[in-house]
């Protein structure tokens, strides 16, 4: 179980200090898939860099298991909207792959692990081609599949798809929920897209700017497997829609009128 | 479209050989000013049988390699450690600074005092004359970062020195290669320079040195070409080394 509690940040500059997230405080389940949905600028990637010790909040804590964390959890993996940032351009898909083993595993075995989970994200076959000679759909597969062969326990997800084209996104969607559905784990997901939110989470938590904070918490049911279309076309679907829609305008006003 | 354009740089380059030994053999220009190309190569290919010249490459060329080494391998541990500790950076600023400008003239009787006059005298002139260039890239190397990669390690607990062998350097290799691809041509630059003016040990720039003296002008120019080919092939091997070594760079930023 993930807990964040009373987590706050708060940016300084010279002698003014501009509260950053306030006081977030929730709770996540085991194998839950769940999505922080707000405007942008309130702060939705920064409580995530937080929760991935990349971050070091200002106060309040992230308990992973029943521990308070200090640092990147073991069992926890961040995946990086700047995928072609995130990726080594001086290693190929596999050695991008075999890093996060490398040193833990024997060769053989790390290569192994490393194929299954380049098959499983649909990019057998460019093993041996350079992050920068493949798509952007390609190099955020290569990402996730990066992250995956860690096997942990919780991924943590800034804006993966952000980038991306609206059909590629949707492959996209759809490659990380059958992912998930193979073998479920604890997925945070930000993003500011609210199709995307519902289509793929059982539980939206809804954040407002200034400062970040939760202002909602929705579950989402809707019956898995989900479909691009059928999901879509389902009335609960366009339910969440516009209440999540109404949400996210209030929030994004800053509450004011 | 590539072998059109060297094509067209070869075509250039003997042509102005063929207008300068058609103006030296017209008498436009003198011997004692500007000898033909002609006598030119022949005096190289008879100092090459006397066996003098390759006894002087020889020595350039080995002075230039040890001073090379030796400036890379104290510069770039010494920049690795510049651009990762900011403490460090920050108590040896002023004094690269103060050393850095320094003509390699106003360098050379301090190394005279220091070394004696010899070999290593020289081989310290060239490596410190040509070292600045090679820290302060690998110095900028390791500070230009991006730091999405650094996160990137850090989510998968690759922290410390695994960390910085791992992501640091090899992120920093382009700045490091472009800062020794200078620090070479400085360096061949400073070694010609150093072996005219200490007028002792011999090499291409005392060769030519002690021609121009004896007013044996086809042996000054050989030297002087010879001196210009030295550069270039040197140029063109690193070159080689850094497309090989750095081929994912040259693909990742499309040059």
């Amino acid at each position: 179980m993930l807990q964040v509690r009373n987590l706050s940040k708060d940016y300084r500059r010279g002698a003014t200090s501009t509260p950053a997230l306030t006081t977030i405080t929730f709770d996540v389940a085991d194998r839950q898939f769940v999505s922080i949905l707000g405007p942008s600028g309130c702060g939705k990637s920064t409580l995530l860099r937080c929760i991935a010790g990349l971050t070091l909040p200002s106060a309040g804590e992230v308990v992973v298991d029943g521990v308070v964390i200090h640092e990147a959890p073991e069992e926890m993996v961040y995946i990086f909207q700047e995928y072609g940032r995130s990726l080594f351009p001086w290693r190929r898909l596999l050695g991008n792959v075999s890093y996060p083993l490398e040193g833990r595993l024997a060769k053989a075995a790390v290569q192994e692990r490393a194929r299954k989970y380049i098959a499983m994200v649909g990019l057998t076959g460019f093993e041996s081609h350079y992050p920068w000679e493949m798509s952007g759909g390609m190099q955020q597969r290569a990402a996730i599949a990066r992250a995956l062969v860690k096997e942990p326990k919780y991924l943590l997800m800034d804006e993966p798809f952000g980038a991306l084209d609206a059909q590629t996104r949707g492959h996209l969607e759809d490659t990380l929920l059958q992912v998930w559905t193979g073998s479920p784990r604890t997925v945070l997901f930000v993003t500011h897209d609210i199709d995307e939110a519902i289509y793929l989470s059982d539980r939206v938590l809804v954040m407002g700017a200034r400062p970040g904070r939760i202002v909602e918490d929705i579950v989402i049911e809707l019956p898995r497997p989900r479909h691009q279309i059928d999901t879509k076309e389902d009335r609960r679907f366009s339910q969440y829609r516009r209440r999540l829609f109404g949400l996210i305008e209030t929030s994004s006003a800053g509450g004011q009128p | 479209m590539k072998r059109l354009s060297g094509l067209l740089g070869l075509a250039v380059f003997l042509a102005i050989i063929g207008i300068w030994e058609a103006a030296a053999r017209l008498g436009l220009v003198t011997p004692e000013q500007l000898p033909a190309p002609s006598s030119i190569i022949y005096a190289l290919v008879s100092e090459f049988r006397d066996g003098n010249l390759a006894v002087e490459v020889g020595r350039t060329a080995r002075r230039l390699t040890l001073a090379f080494v030796i400036a890379g391998v104290v510069c770039i541990p010494a920049g690795f450690a510049l651009g990762r500790w900011e403490l460090l950076h920050a108590a040896f600023r002023p004094l690269i600074e103060f050393l850095r400008p320094m003509p390699v003239i106003a360098i050379l009787p301090i190394a005279v005092f220091l070394f004696g006059l010899g070999d290593g005298m020289v081989v310290s002139v060239i490596a410190f004359a040509s070292g600045w260039v090679v820290l302060l890239h690998a110095m900028d190397g390791i500070r230009s970062v991006d730091p999405i990669l650094i996160d990137t390690g850090t989510t998968f607990q690759i922290s410390g020195p695994r960390q910085f062998f791992t992501i640091v350097v090899p992120a920093a290799a382009p700045h490091v290669f472009t800062g020794l691809r200078l620090g070479l041509g400085t360096a061949v630059i400073v070694t010609v320079v150093v072996e005219f003016a200490s007028g002792f040990g011999g090499g291409l720039g005392n060769y030519i040195d002690v021609s121009q003296g004896a007013l044996r002008i086809p042996e000054t120019y050989a030297g002087v070409g010879l001196i210009g080919l030295l550069g270039y092939l040197i140029g063109q091997v690193f070159l080689f080394a850094e497309h090989r070594l750095m081929a994912w760079h040259h693909g990742y930023t499309g040059h």
